[in-house]
Formats: structure tokens, sequence, C-alpha cells
């Protein structure tokens, strides 16, 4: 049991109380925000307006910067994009060269591409990643060529995420 | 998505590979395909799996 507030649709606030040390806000019913003793619990879409701090094993709360846009795809055969997020799609240029269109546009053209491909998921001896040069930033797109030596290769798998 | 949408480059033929994201494939060649290109859709079938000679695709009208 909780202590509960609760914004109705049909009878504005509903409340209810008791011993427990607990808070529940709900949302014509549904709990949204949960308060006990050891800490809180949030579900559904959040949006934080201002900057999101969190320890974590960090050693203190400190802002923590977020992963804006990603995507893992395989670049051979036909090439396919297994999964994404803030992503509308990738385009294949050419061997080893890929365009990734970013579905909500970055604020400028500083962010930050981490990106590596590897040419096959066997573990062998030899290398077999691959540098994922970005390249041609805008704020809606970034292009990534593959190399190996002077020549572009498709690679088998491909991940890139963006920063800012 | 079964889709693709193709067009031309000066280099040979761009192939956009649709994200899950919530939009139509029309949707997506309007955001994605440079602005004023001509573009097609086309069965993923359609697109050759050999990627031999990539750099040598030409797109057709």
């Amino acid at each position: 049991m909780a202590v509960t507030l609760n914004a109705s649709t049909t009878t504005g606030l509903v409340q209810s109380a008791d011993l427990s040390g607990s808070l529940n806000v709900q949302s014509n019913g549904t709990t949204v925000l949960g308060v006990t003793s050891t800490g809180t619990s949030v579900t559904g879409t959040q949006s934080v307006s201002g900057n999101l701090s969190f320890n974590s094993g960090y050693g203190s709360s400190a802002v923590a910067y977020g992963c804006r846009a990603w995507v893992n795809f395989d670049g051979t055969g036909t090439p396919a994009i297994r999964a994404s997020g803030n992503v509308t799609s990738i385009t294949d240029n050419g061997t080893g060269d890929y365009t990734v269109n970013i579905t909500t546009a970055m604020p400028d053209v500083n962010y930050c591409v981490a990106s590596v491909c590897t040419l096959s998921d066997a573990v062998v001896a030899g290398n077999t990643e691959r540098g994922f040069s970005p390249r041609s930033y805008t704020t809606t797109t970034v292009r990534l060529l593959v190399t190996d030596g002077a020549s572009g290769v498709d690679p088998l798998l491909c991940n890139v995420a963006i920063f800012r | 998505m079964n889709s693709r949408i193709i067009y031309p480059t000066d280099d040979g033929v761009a192939i956009i590979v649709p994200a899950d994201c919530g939009l139509t494939i029309e949707q997506i060649a309007n955001k994605d395909v440079p602005a004023g290109k001509p573009y097609k859709i086309v069965d993923v079938a359609d697109i050759p799996t050999d990627r031999t000679f990539r750099n040598a695709w030409e797109y057709q009208e």
C-alpha cells in the first residue's frame, strides 16, 4: 500500500493515505511515479528539459551525455538495418560507402560519431576490424567510409552511434 | 521493410535502406533523397546481392 494521489479524468483529485511511508502518483489510476524509502520509480515517457545527472558508479552525480542516434547494419549482400534509433535510413553509396540519415536533426554539425565495423563475425586470426571513417557531417546526415588500404570494402557488422 | 529507394549519383547509383522508424517509404524518400534527384521505389529482391562490381552499377530511368 501507499499514499496515493490520483489525477482522475472523472472525479479530479482522488487521494488515499496509509502509514506505509510510500507514495504513488497516478494519472487516471495508472501509477507514473512511485516513491519509497529506498528510491523512486518512474514509468512512461520522460522529458527532461534540463541536464540529466546521475552517479551509477561514476563516483558522483554528473551530467550524462546521450546517444542521439544509432544504427547497426549489415553492409554485405543486400545491405539491411538490424536495429536503429533516431535513424530513418542508411544510404548505400557504393562499396564500403554509407550515409546515415538521422530522423531528428542534430543542433549543429559538431557531434561525435563513434563507429566501428568488422568484415567477419568469425573469431579468426588476423585483424578483420576496420575503421569506419565519418565525414561530410550535416545536421541530418553523416557519411562513413570503410576501406581496406586504398579500396572500399563492404563490412559485415557496422555500428554507428552519434553523441551530442 | 522490403522496399528500397534508388537514385542516380555522379558515381553511379545510391540505394536507400529504410529503418523501422515509423515513416512510410514515401516519407523516407522525401526526406532522404537529395533535393531534385529523381528516384524509384523498388522491391528489395530487385537489388543484386552480388556486390563484386557495386561501383559499376548504374541507374536506369
